[in-house]
């Protein structure tokens, strides 16, 4: 794995809080949701994401837009979102 | 096959989440995720029905938040 600058840090916070999320609403072990897996992947359908993302915006207090959040389709790509709007 | 109705399912979801009392709001929640999942496959008048039964069920939903069970003081 590439070692990361250290603006990075703060961002696996998010990912692996992403991460904790994606995973309780699957309802599985946290090792089971790799950063850049595919939601779709992972067996989550539109509904599921629907409650990702209402669970992202009450962990990290922001609003979400429906256009941007169609648009996340792995882990990362939510992880990243976040961290650009924070 | 025609999309779920995301919209409405945000709106039943925020206002499941609003139940003080932990039983209630699990309930809730459980109830909403599973409607929509039974109702996937629906086509043209069930599934406008049961769209319509959502609407009330929001509305329902609506106006408890504002009683008792609200989140808000």
């Amino acid at each position: 794995m590439p070692s990361r600058p250290r603006a990075r840090a703060q961002d696996s916070e998010t990912l692996d809080k992403v991460r904790e999320i994606i995973s309780e609403q699957l309802g599985v072990d946290l090792d089971k949701v790799a950063a850049d897996a595919k939601f779709v992947d992972l067996g989550l359908d539109s509904l599921d994401t629907v409650e990702i993302m209402m669970a992202l915006e009450e962990q990290f207090t922001i609003t979400l837009d429906e256009e941007g959040t169609e648009e996340i389709n792995t882990v990362q790509e939510a992880a990243d979102m976040i961290a650009g709007l924070k | 096959m025609s999309a779920p109705p995301l919209t409405l399912y945000k709106q039943l979801m925020r206002e499941a989440k609003r139940f003080q009392n932990y039983n209630f709001r699990e309930y809730a929640i459980r109830h909403v995720r599973d409607d929509f999942r039974r109702n996937a496959g629906l086509q043209g008048e069930s599934a406008a029905r049961e769209l319509e039964h959502g609407r009330l069920e929001l509305e329902k939903l609506r106006r408890m938040a504002t009683g008792k069970h609200a989140m808000e003081d």
